[in-house]
Formats: C-alpha cells, sequence, structure tokens
C-alpha cells in the first residue's frame, strides 16, 4: 500500500512536470538552418536567365541530375517541398521549406540529396507560380543547384 | 485512490502534446518533437538498475531481455544504452548526463553486454564475433568495415524507434566516436542514409506491441516524457521515409498498428510489359488521390497495361496539399 500510495505521487509530480515543460522553452542553444545567407546565388559568372527558358522539370546538381523526361522520375509538389524521386532507385530528393515557398529569398529551407543534407549558402525562388516553381541555389561550398518544377 | 491508478498511468503516455506535430513532416516535424519532448525527472544513475528493472519485469519474476544469451547468467545486474553516451561527449554542456540516464534508451542487461557491444552502432552484422541471440561483428557502412551490434529479430523495432527518439530529441553537430556512422552533423535528417534504410526497415518488420505500450507509458511516469514513435509510428515515415512531404495527422492511417504499406512490387515503377497490370499507388502518394493517365481521369487503381498500350504515358495525381506527375514506359 506504501508502495503504491509512493508510485502513485511520483506519478501525479511526473504528470505535473511535464505539464510545465511543455509551455516552457526546451531550447538547446542549436542554431536554425545555420549558413544560410540571403546572399545573391547569381553572379557574375552566372547568368539564370537561360534556365528559365527551359521548360523541363530538373533537379541539377553537381552529384545528381533527375530529369522528369527521362521517364520514372516521380515529382511531388505541396506548398512548401518538392521532390525527385527516380523509382528506379538512381536518386532521391527532397527540397523542403518551413512555410510556402516565396519568391525570393529563403532561409528556413534543407535540401536532402540521397539521404544526406547540403549545406546551403543560398536559396532563392526565382520563379513562382501556381503552375511553375524555379529554385537557384548555392551550395556551402560554392556548387550550384537548378530545381524547376513546370506545368505541376 | 488506488483504482485510479491504471487510468492515470494510462492517460499519462497519452497526453503528448501531438497538435504540436499536426500538419508537419520531414525537418520540421522532426523539429517539433525536439520541442515539446524532453525528460522532464532523470533517475539518479545508481538508481537505474532497480528502476529498470521494474519497468521491464516480466511476469516470471524476470526482466524482459533484450540482450538474450543462451549460455549468458541471464541476471539483470547491469544496465546498458541503446546509444552509448560517449557519442556525444562534446556536447555535455548541452545535454548533461541526460543521455546516460534516458530510460527510453537504457535497459537492464546481464554483466557480460556492456563489454560486448562496447560503443558499437546498432548495425547489420555481416561476420560475427558474438552469434547467442544477438549478435556482434563487423557490418559494412559506406563501404567500410565497422563494428556493429545486430538485436534480436524480436527487438529490433524497438530499437530502431528508440534511436529514431534520440535522433530527435538530441542532433547534435558533431559525433564522437563510432557515432559518425549512422549520424550525420546535422539537425536533419540527422540520420544518415545507412541508418535510414535499416532503421525504418527494422520499424516497419517490428511493429509495436504491448510489451513495448507499456514501457513507454513505464517510463512517461518515471520520466515524465514519451516516444513518440512509440504512440504514433507512422511519424518516422513523415520524417524519414517515403511521406517525409506529406503532413502528418493523427488519423486512422496513422495511429499504432496502421502503418502505411510498405514499399511492395506492385506499386508504381518506370517500366511495364504489356501482360504487367499497373497499381496506381506509390509510397510517395496519399492514398486517395485521384490519378489521370494522358490526361484522361483512370478508371480504377488497377488496370492492364494492355489497355493503354506500349509506349511512353504520363500519369498524374492530385490529393489533398499535393500533386505529381510520372513518366511510365510499356513494351
Amino acid at each position: 500500500m506504501k508502495f503504491m500510495n509512493a508510485y502513485l505521487l511520483t506519478a501525479i509530480t511526473a504528470i505535473a512536470l511535464a505539464g510545465c515543460s511543455k509551455s516552457g522553452s526546451t531550447d538547446t542553444g542549436l542554431p536554425d538552418n545555420p549558413g544560410i545567407t540571403t546572399t545573391d546565388p547569381n553572379d557574375s559568372d552566372f547568368d539564370f536567365a537561360p534556365e528559365l527558358a527551359d521548360p523541363a522539370t530538373r533537379y541539377v546538381s553537381e552529384e545528381l541530375t533527375l530529369r522528369y523526361d527521362s521517364g520514372g522520375i516521380m515529382v511531388t509538389r505541396t506548398a512548401s517541398s518538392i521532390r525527385f524521386v527516380d523509382l528506379g532507385g538512381g536518386g532521391d530528393v527532397l527540397i523542403s521549406s518551413g512555410t510556402p515557398f516565396q519568391t525570393g529569398f529563403m532561409t528556413n529551407v534543407t535540401i536532402v540529396e540521397n539521404g544526406k543534407p547540403l549545406p546551403i549558402k543560398s536559396f532563392k525562388t526565382e520563379r513562382l507560380s501556381t503552375t511553375q516553381i524555379y529554385l537557384n541555389i548555392l551550395t556551402a561550398d560554392n556548387r550550384r543547384i537548378i530545381a524547376a518544377v513546370t506545368d505541376l | 485512490m488506488l483504482a485510479i491508478l491504471p487510468f492515470l498511468t494510462a492517460s499519462a503516455a497519452n497526453d503528448y502534446p501531438v497538435a504540436m506535430l499536426h500538419g508537419k513532416c520531414g525537418a520540421q516535424l522532426k523539429e517539433a518533437i525536439r520541442t515539446v519532448d524532453r525528460p522532464v525527472t532523470l533517475t539518479p544513475a545508481a538508481g537505474l538498475p532497480d528502476t529498470l528493472r521494474i519497468i521491464d519485469s516480466d511476469s516470471n519474476g524476470g526482466f524482459i531481455d533484450r540482450f538474450p544469451s543462451a549460455s549468458g547468467d541471464n541476471q539483470a545486474t547491469a544496465t546498458t544504452n541503446i546509444l552509448p553516451p560517449e557519442w556525444w561527449t562534446d556536447t555535455t554542456p548541452v545535454y548533461g548526463d541526460t543521455i546516460a540516464r534516458d530510460l527510453h534508451q537504457t535497459f537492464p542487461c546481464s554483466a557480460d553486454v556492456p563489454g560486448l557491444k562496447q560503443d558499437y552502432p546498432p548495425g547489420l552484422v555481416i561476420t560475427s564475433t558474438h552469434d547467442d541471440g544477438w549478435q556482434v561483428g563487423y557490418g559494412e557502412i559506406a563501404g567500410e568495415r565497422v563494428w556493429v551490434y545486430t538485436p534480436p529479430a524480436e527487438y529490433r523495432g524497438d530499437f530502431a524507434r528508440c534511436i529514431f527518439y534520440m535522433a530527435s530529441l538530441y542532433p547534435v553537430k558533431f559525433w564522437n566516436g563510432l557515432g559518425i556512422n549512422i549520424f550525420g552533423d546535422n539537425d536533419y535528417p540527422t540520420l544518415n542514409r545507412y541508418s535510414t534504410s535499416l532503421l525504418l526497415k527494422w520499424h516497419t518488420e517490428d511493429p509495436v506491441d504491448d510489451v513495448e505500450r507499456k514501457r513507454n507509458r513505464e517510463i512517461h511516469a518515471r520520466q515524465g516524457n514519451s516516444n513518440p514513435f512509440v504512440l504514433y509510428p507512422a511519424l518516422a515515415d513523415h520524417i524519414w521515409g517515403t511521406k517525409a512531404q506529406l503532413p502528418w495527422d493523427e488519423s486512422p492511417s496513422t495511429v499504432p498498428d496502421m502503418d502505411p504499406p510498405a514499399v511492395t512490387d506492385t506499386d508504381l515503377r518506370p517500366t511495364y510489359q504489356l501482360t504487367d497490370i499497373i497499381c496506381l499507388r506509390s509510397p510517395y502518394v496519399p492514398a486517395d488521390a485521384s490519378w489521370s493517365i494522358d490526361g484522361v481521369p483512370a478508371p480504377g487503381p488497377r488496370m492492364p497495361a494492355s489497355d493503354i498500350g506500349t509506349g511512353i504515358h504520363e500519369l498524374r495525381f492530385t490529393a489533398t496539399g499535393i500533386s505529381g506527375k510520372l513518366k511510365i514506359t510499356v513494351r
């Protein structure tokens, strides 16, 4: 009986403390999306205009190229994410944002390419409409990524 | 008064602030778990063996041994962590010794287990040096031979969900020791490609059972927090799996024991033969999606490839909040 009462007290205390924790801060000091800046990904050596003129749905990075027209590439889009998946096992990229995509620079974004997150220096939505999105991305080591989804 | 105890312990596990997770996926969902879930009351290190003997007691007066041995002493005289606290050494100011004392990742075991397991990561043993209910030996990660341990098949899902929990609550930017074999130095996805694939497989093959649910409740009553991947197993797929683009909700398709089906040979693929059946389903697509083929609404969820003929065909789907497209080839 004494044990059960002690157990009950422990349970009630734990529940009360849990309630406190959930309303309070649990910050560990870990920064969100470190390294992403609003630096313009375009420089004197790169012109995004030809990319905008290309209507192909594609993801092109130094390590991985997935072109929708090649076939077998599932492309999915939500308000805040894009995914390219080679159903033949050739690659998987998920680009996601904490908020719906918007034209211009964005910082709360992640790119996971084949299971590996890519450190991002700059992320800019160059064009956005209900059927198109063009992303211009520069990684932390200055490698360019182009992601375009059209007609979707 | 005692009569309400079972109610209290059960409700404790069900008071997870699940509303904070609704509508999120991928990195945002993982971050939401980190924000709302944290141990409140840690068991003193000296009290861990006794506490765990109670939590993991079985109906015969013994304990539920996740590291069973046919030849060992099988006495719960030691404890072990699924993931070694040494991996977080440089982050002690952030997490203190929470990692070593978090009951969700701590288990009773016989005295020989810590020495056998050392600080190895969970993984798939290919060449074993210990094989007695569970394995220790060499695995292969990213082309390298690495010491790993493999839990018994009946507990692999338990271990996977524990690691999902640890990766969500305690991500860091620098992993010590062998931690680099399963974790990346990032907030998301934290699990690397090897561990993501392996752990999701274990998670699917060994679903949550009553023993694991009871353990989660027992720990909540003592520690003040739950493992959400035990309460809501579908969370893992919405963070690391094929649903990472799809917002998670506590719907009938995501409550425990009702996980989405795994990838099967009936899911959409790039090419078909004329004699094949095309099933308009994919783990990347909500089950209630509406499909069209070459601009025409699909007549049903399955059809003979011969109905659309040879050539390249475009499939499109729409569902709430998501749309997609795919080109397939019929030969």
